[in-house]
């Protein structure tokens, strides 16, 4: 999947922006053309902004994004249905999860699009992400960042050829973070798909091939 | 587990009482429907209960046709003038003796000599209320079958016998009874018996077969031109239509009127259930919106998990069809209850109708089965799309 954004900015950062940014007002530039690209900038320098307008949830923007040549703009309901169903996954910063229904079941509503997984798979990396005793628990009863773990073992569960992570580790210890980001590696790898995730800096305990900044 | 998050927390209340609303007006709705199959198409068809109108107009008498300025009679063109009103279904002509026809006996033991002036009258076969096998002349008989009103025969029983204390007479014995005539015109003169075939309820008139009335005029008839015909018979199909009483009163045309009272009944009861029809339609709109109102309401108040579930890739079509199937088995459901109910209030209302008389068609008009099908079908297409439309609008906002 080739990802390229042009002249991008977001609009409530036209008036702000600098001109150090790696990515703003950019001429063809390639996002997640590397196993992982990391995005990093202090808050509110419009991370969210940026992956969310490629997810297709936010159309304030100047410039363009297109999605293998085409400006996503002129995307069909349809066709972000099916792109979010099968070759591009995100875990958003705000979690989205359902709160009334229980941990596996935020997780098996995602898989049952594609049933890319099996329950057994799905226990599985519950069972390594240490959330199987959470199963099922409600998701609002979980702290954020139990909550934060299902919303990345949700995402895992369809195929992809890029993984969108806003801030995946915001509310995870480091030990927490390593077990996670190495089950995003794992599974990325089996598909051969990429990874873009933003932070408010580098991590130590991941190498990013590709490190923009905002 | 789509249907768990988006519609099992929503309150349903609402949705219960916009059922019973829905089903009380599809049922009246219905039942105005399967009254006017079978009390107004059915029965005008066939004709059993409410039979077609037959009008005698003529002319207003006035001072200046006493004084002959004005003629009574109808020139050609008043006549197709009549004949091309809608209302009008077919027109015959009522055709007056022009020769002198008087009533005779000979002067027998019985009865003293007499003689009586009188008139005959004819119109066309099919515009006569008689069935009778001697209602036919045959010009090479001396004999002409007459017809007369039936209210003639009653003043007679009950104004002149009973006044006079003289034996009253029945239909039957009065159709025994040859009578003598003479018709004369033209230097001519001829004797003729005459009998009762029939009595009429339809024209006032002292009636002979169209064809003697045609043969007679020619050979005995006075050749004064413009002998226009002064009555007509109408075959009306709404003889109490408005249009109609306007149009005889704009051209000072009068009618017995009287007659139409089947009409009338038709009209009433038109009006009646057309009433009960827009109030059973009132109440089905009124439900209908309801359930538009509150599945918007229940879509918006999903909105924030509706959003969810488009963001992690499900299709906007794949959500909205959680609601209308649900609306769809609604729908469903109410419909078959109304017309259950319906077969259910047909069966008392056929046993109802048989007690005064009327007999209805015993299974459900045809014609209703389709409308109501068709009611149904819009109006689930109609908030299935407004289901749509909105879960379309929550995905591209």
């Amino acid at each position: 999947m080739q990802i390229q954004v042009h002249q991008f900015i977001p609009t409530p950062l036209a008036e702000t922006f600098s001109n150090t940014s790696d990515i703003w007002k950019k001429d063809n530039l390639e996002i997640g053309n590397h196993a992982v690209t990391s995005i990093v900038s202090e808050s509110g320098k419009g991370k969210s902004s940026l992956l969310s307008s490629i997810y297709g949830i936010r159309k304030d923007y100047y410039g363009s994004i297109s999605i293998d040549g085409t400006d996503t703009k002129s995307f069909e309901l349809l066709q972000w249905s099916i792109l979010r169903k099968n070759r591009l996954s995100m875990v958003f910063q705000s979690l989205q999860l359902f709160p009334e229904l229980s941990a596996l079941d935020n997780i098996l509503l995602k898989n049952s699009l594609s049933n890319h997984k099996t329950d057994k798979e799905i226990l599985q990396m519950l069972e390594k992400l240490g959330m199987l005793p959470y199963k099922d628990q409600s998701a609002a009863s979980l702290s954020f960042g139990q909550q934060q773990r299902i919303a990345i073992l949700r995402a895992l569960c369809q195929p992809y050829e890029t993984i969108l992570l806003d801030e995946p580790f915001s509310h995870l210890d480091d030990t927490n973070a390593k077990i996670a980001w190495e089950l995003i590696l794992q599974e990325s790898n089996k598909q051969s798909a990429k990874v873009v995730i933003t932070g408010l800096s580098e991590n130590d305990f991941f190498k990013a091939d590709q490190v923009l900044k905002l | 587990m789509v249907q768990r998050i988006i519609w099992k927390t929503q309150k349903k209340g609402v949705l219960f009482f916009a059922s019973i609303g829905m089903f009380i007006g599809l049922f009246i709705l219905f039942i105005s429907i399967q009254l006017y199959f079978d009390l107004i198409i059915v029965t005008n068809k066939d004709k059993d209960i409410f039979q077609k109108d037959y009008i005698v107009i003529n002319k207003k008498i006035s001072l200046l046709n006493t004084v002959k300025f004005l003629s009574t009679g109808f020139s050609d063109k008043e006549i197709d003038s009549i004949r091309n009103q809608a209302f009008v279904e077919r027109l015959g002509i009522i055709t007056p003796n022009r020769y002198k026809v008087g009533a005779y006996t000979d002067g027998t033991q019985d009865f003293p000599e007499f003689y009586a002036e009188m008139f005959f009258e004819s119109v066309p076969d099919e515009y006569m209320d008689i069935n009778s096998k001697e209602w036919y002349w045959d010009q090479k008989s001396n004999f002409i079958p007459i017809v007369i009103p039936r209210d003639y025969l009653k003043l007679y029983n009950f104004g002149f016998a009973q006044s006079q204390n003289l034996p009253q007479i029945s239909e039957e014995i009065a159709s025994r009874a040859m009578s003598d005539f003479i018709i004369e015109g033209q230097g001519q003169k001829l004797r003729l018996k005459g009998k009762i075939v029939g009595f009429t309820d339809r024209i006032n008139s002292i009636l002979v077969p169209q064809s003697f009335m045609d043969w007679a005029n020619q050979k005995l008839g006075r050749k004064t031109k413009g002998d226009s015909p002064s009555r007509l018979i109408l075959v009306c199909n709404d003889p109490a239509s408005p249009s109609f009483t306007k149009y005889l009163s704009d051209n000072n045309y009068e009618a017995n009127l009287q007659q139409t009272k089947s009409s009338r009944l038709n009209t009433l009861l038109q009006i009646v259930l057309s009433i009960v029809l827009i109030i059973g339609l009132l109440i089905v709109l009124l439900a209908f919106m309801v359930f538009i109102v509150s599945f918007k309401l229940m879509i918006s108040k999903a909105s924030d998990s509706i959003n969810k579930l488009l963001l992690i890739g499900y299709h906007y079509t794949v959500l909205a069809k959680t609601y209308i199937i649900i609306y769809g088995i609604i729908i469903l459901l109410v419909y078959f209850l109304s017309m259950i109910s319906l077969i259910i209030s047909k069966d008392i209302l056929n046993q109802l109708f048989k007690d005064i008389g009327f007999v209805l068609n015993e299974e459900l008009a045809i014609g209703l089965i389709i409308i109501s099908i068709s009611i149904t079908v819009v109006l689930f297409i109609s908030n299935a799309i407004s289901i749509l439309m909105q879960f379309r609008k929550l995905a591209t906002k």
